[in-house]
């Protein structure tokens, strides 16, 4: 991530001696394709810390929320995590039930492409290699982007999300700076409940 | 929550969640009758044979074929199933086998004093046939049983235990006390109670009956997971002879009682099929015994008879069998034989006799309608020739599957008997409409054994369905049985018959014959007609006409009469007047009149145990008796007056009441020890809890609890959110928790729906949590940016 960093603000000085970008500078009255470019190099940015909180709505008394706290360290990416899971009734006829949820939690750490995790299993695998959120226009429908936010419909999730999905009614909103603040991601899921992934970005 | 989550339950998670709960939520039989289950009534109207492998056979395909569900060994330990076919005095109470006595109906997985299911056949003595499914399953084989009489009993075979009363068991409590005797076990044998020999005996027949394939027992059928079973297997006598010699023995021993007939009813009703040998204790001597079994004749009317062969064409001196046929086919086919005219051919039970050339009409009459009948044409041929010795008989005879006296059997030899000339088959009786042959048995053949009235001169078979080839065979001597098929004699060549029939022409003086498969696998024959030429012989005398009687009766003694004919001298006979009961005082036959006399009995002391019973009238003495008084205390006889004393030794028992068990107490004497029984305790209503003898509390049923318990799964509700669904569900289960034992056995039902909706939740709460997942697992890969190091 360094290598690209510096490459990219040399390649972004050197730009800015010919006059053809104002890097350092909120991007305004650039071309749309670029402006996305801009957000794509947010991803890559270095953040203190990023959590991740997923939360799935079954109905107005029924969510699981699921939040993964994303860090780097010692050349590794620490995730700590805690997953909410409904509890079964299981072994039936023993009162009072227990209960209506339990959380999993545990401490993942990702190094050269390896994942090892202590504590509990929630099934977290090494395969996000290839797979990175993607900010394009023609992933969106009715854009709002200024500035300083990114408000949008999200036409092509698999493409906006890097990975195959089936849901309707995705919407993504951003706030950045030099570097995104947050980025909401909302969608209904195919089984009809609605699936939230918010970001929140330290730097 | 969306209609459409609830819709969208996957079918792995319903299959996974369905295994898991088989524990908890066993199956239920249905316990409305098995659908196609024929009336009890009319379960044995297709057994015809009378003894041996035949009966045995037609006993095994009908237990086989009705047997349309299979219990499973959980519908064995099911409480509401085992009610029905073991029930105990009550209904918190089954009954256990080997004792008798009343068991706790609840499941108690192997704790003391507690049932569990009992293989009456040994799972490690069935041969490898049955565990837990098939006959390990059969309700009519798995008996309750109490755990510990269970496990003493272990797989010991049954027989006769030697000094048994030094090796009673018992059953017991979860006390340890006594509760009954369960029978004698020592040296790997088990000996049951006198009252239960009867009943192991008849599960064992069943078991060996129904799960030894058809091969073995005569039968066509083979049933679920059937085998070979010997009785040897489960009776401890060496040989199989002497096994069966015990099973005979406690199947007389102990008759069928109404434990039996009860259950028998029961398990029908779940499975489609009975233990025969409850229904019919008699066909057991008959199939394996000296016995022999008549079926009952059936008394339903026909609608129609039908002879066959309805046209006959014999020579004089010729017999042939009649068979009648009744419509409906159970009903009853017995007739009454007729001819005319009567100098032409005889009828006696359906076997036709020519005597003279001529026509003749031979009808048969139902015996139980008159108006039902139905006749046969019979044609006489004379003889050809005349009186100088040179007389000649030309002719045929044809052969049918009603020339076969035998109506039901599986493959071997049978007799036919056409036109005079008998011989013998090697078929499948029990198809009746044809001849069946097949090549894969010991023989296949048809053969004279008596000879055609002159020379064979053409044999024409034809097939009732398809072509197969035969051989043809003639001889001047008759044949026999043989293995495989005889190869003596002239040889006519092969033939493929056909159903339009095929010829052989015969030529020589060979009056005997045999017709021999030569394809492969099944032929059915429909006929074979046997022509024959002149013959040197004697004409045949036809025999006077015959005379029927016309009976008139004679007034002789006081006791019968006598029977003659009024045209003729020939009969003569003193038989006992007849009357319709035994205040009938004139005979139904001569007019006799009697004197009924009725007895007028007086009671006279004989000594201090009987009186003499004689008759004031008649002065017959009857009998003694032993002197009758109205209870223990009473000291005159109420029929002779004699004065008995009570006292000296005896004394007035002081009864004591020691509390027992939930369900009895012992009632002893204090002073004498006499008096030493079990009997139920006593309660003054449903709602009392103590027994009025000997003071033990018995939990009652608290209806306000049930009641809660009932609204509480009725309240239950997955419409709203899952939350409340969650909390709607433990109310249901709090109330459950609140009930006792007792009160658990009389809400099954509702429990058994609270189980269905626990599973529910389960399964709709699974699919969530595999929504989340996957919805994480997207959200992982989305932040592969932020994870890539």
């Amino acid at each position: 991530m360094k290598k690209q960093f510096v490459i990219v603000a040399a390649v972004c000085a050197l730009t800015c001696c010919l006059g053809a970008c104002d890097w350092g500078k909120k991007p305004q009255n650039h071309d749309p394709e670029d402006r996305y470019e801009a957000l794509n190099d947010m991803l890559d940015a270095s953040y203190s810390k990023i959590v991740l909180t997923v939360t799935n709505t079954f109905d107005e008394s029924a969510s699981l929320v699921s939040e993964y706290t994303i860090a780097h360290a010692d050349g590794a990416v620490k995730v700590q995590y805690s997953v909410e899971r409904f509890a079964e009734i299981g072994d039936p006829l023993t009162a009072p039930l227990l209960g209506e949820k339990e959380t999993l939690t545990g401490e993942a750490v990702i190094r050269d492409g390896a994942l090892t995790f202590t504590g509990d299993d929630v099934g977290l695998t090494p395969d996000f290699a290839d797979t990175r959120l993607t900010f394009a226009e023609q992933v969106f429908d009715r854009i709002a982007l200024t500035e300083t936010s990114l408000k949008a419909d999200v036409v092509k999730p698999g493409a906006f999300l890097g990975s195959q999905i089936t849901c309707t009614n995705m919407h993504v909103e951003a706030a950045f700076g030099e570097v995104f603040s947050k980025i909401d991601i909302t969608y209904t899921a195919a089984d009809g409940s609605t699936v939230e992934y918010l970001f929140l970005f330290t730097p | 929550m969306g209609k459409s989550l609830k819709k969208a339950i996957s079918f792995w998670l319903c299959l996974a969640v369905g295994f898991g709960l088989a524990a908890f939520y066993p199956s239920v039989v249905s316990e409305t009758t098995v659908a196609g289950a024929a009336s009890s009534a009319n379960y044995y109207s297709g057994i015809t044979a009378t003894g041996g492998t035949q009966l045995l056979g037609q006993v095994h395909d009908l237990i086989v074929e009705t047997h349309t569900h299979y219990s499973t060994y959980t519908d064995c330990k099911t409480p509401s199933i085992i009610k029905k076919t073991d029930p105990g005095s009550d209904s918190s109470h089954v009954m256990e086998f080997y004792s008798q006595a009343d068991i706790s109906a609840s499941w108690g997985s192997g704790a003391v004093g507690t049932w569990n299911r009992e293989h009456v056949w040994c799972q490690s003595h069935s041969n490898g046939l049955w565990g837990e499914s098939g006959g390990g399953g059969d309700l009519h084989h798995i008996r309750p049983a109490e755990s510990r009489v269970n496990s003493t009993r272990n797989n010991n075979q049954y027989g006769t235990v030697s000094n048994r009363d030094s090796h009673k068991i018992y059953y017991k409590n979860a006390g340890g006390s006594v509760v009954a005797d369960a029978g004698y076990n020592a040296g790997g044998t088990f000996e049951p109670l006198d009252k239960v020999k009867g009943d192991v005996a008849r599960i064992v027949m069943y078991v060996y009956t129904h799960y030894n394939k058809g091969a073995n027992v005569g039968g066509t059928l083979n049933s679920n997971t059937s085998g070979t079973l010997h009785f040897t297997d489960i009776m401890a006598p060496s040989s199989e002879s002497a096994a069966i010699e015990l099973l005979l023995e406690w199947n007389e021993s102990d008759p069928v009682d109404a434990i039996e007939r009860t259950r028998n009813e029961a398990v029908y009703e779940i499975q489609g099929n009975r233990n025969p040998f409850i229904d019919h204790p008699e066909y057991a001597d008959a199939i394996w015994g000296d016995g022999h079994y008549d079926p009952p004749v059936s008394d339903i009317k026909p609608t129609s008879l039908t002879i066959t062969p309805s046209a006959v064409t014999m020579s004089v001196g010729g017999t042939q069998n009649l068979t009648v046929t009744p419509t409906p086919s159970n009903a009853s086919g017995e007739v009454k034989w007729s001819v005319e005219p009567k100098n032409i051919v005889t009828v006696a039970d359906g076997k036709l006799t020519a005597y003279a050339e001529g026509q003749a009409t031979v009808t048969a009459t139902s015996t139980l309608d008159p108006n039902v009948k139905a006749t046969a044409s019979v044609t006489v041929k004379k003889p050809e020739g005349g009186g100088d010795g040179g007389s000649t008989t030309a002719g045929s005879f044809t052969i049918t599957r009603s020339s076969f006296s035998a109506k039901s059997g599986g493959y071997g030899f049978y007799e036919w008997s056409a036109g005079g000339v008998k011989g013998i088959a090697f078929i499948y009786a029990s198809e009746t409409g044809k001849m069946q042959f097949n090549s894969d048995k010991d023989s296949c053949y048809v053969a004279s054994t008596t000879a055609a009235p002159g020379p064979i001169t053409k044999v024409t078979v034809k097939m009732q369905t398809g072509s197969k080839s035969w051989k043809l065979l003639t001889s001047s001597s008759a044949y026999g049985e043989v293995e495989g098929k005889p190869t003596n004699g002239n040889d006519h060549g092969t033939e493929t018959v056909t159903t339009g029939g095929t010829s052989w022409n015969v030529s020589g003086t060979d009056t005997f014959f045999a017709l021999t498969y030569q394809d492969t696998k099944a032929a059915y024959i429909d006929s074979i007609t046997v022509e024959y030429g002149p013959s040197q012989g004697e004409d045949p005398t036809p025999p006077p006409p015959v005379h029927e009687h016309v009976f008139e009766y004679e007034d002789y003694t006081e006791e019968t009469h006598l029977v003659g004919c009024k045209t003729c001298t020939d009969y003569l006979e003193e038989e006992p007047h007849v009357y319709t009961d035994d205040a009938d005082t004139t005979c139904n036959l001569c007019g006799h009149v009697r004197t009924v006399h009725t007895h007028e009995y007086q009671y006279e002391q004989l000594d201090e145990t009987y009186h003499t019973v004689t008759c004031k009238g008649c002065n017959e003495v009857h009998d003694k008796e032993v002197h009758e008084y109205s209870d223990s205390a009473d000291t005159t006889c109420d029929k002779c007056g004699y004065e008995r004393t009570i006292g000296g030794d005896e004394h007035t028992h002081s009864y004591l009441y020691t509390d027992r068990d939930d369900d009895t107490h012992t009632v002893t004497c204090e002073t004498c020890g006499d008096v030493n029984e079990t009997e139920p305790h006593e309660y003054s209503g449903d709602t009392d809890t103590t027994c009025n003898k000997c003071g033990h509390v018995r939990t009652v049923a608290d209806e306000e609890k049930l009641a809660a318990f009932r609204e509480a799964v009725a309240a239950i509700s997955s419409e709203g959110t899952l939350a409340a669904w969650r909390e709607s569900i433990n109310e249901a289960i709090v109330a459950y928790n609140a009930l006792s034992e007792t009160e658990k056995t009389i809400v099954e039902s509702e429990t058994e729906t609270l189980l269905q909706e626990i599973a529910a939740y389960d399964r709709t709460v699974q699919a969530y949590n595999e929504a989340a997942q996957k919805a994480n697992g997207t959200a992982w890969k989305g932040a592969g940016s932020f994870l890539n190091g």
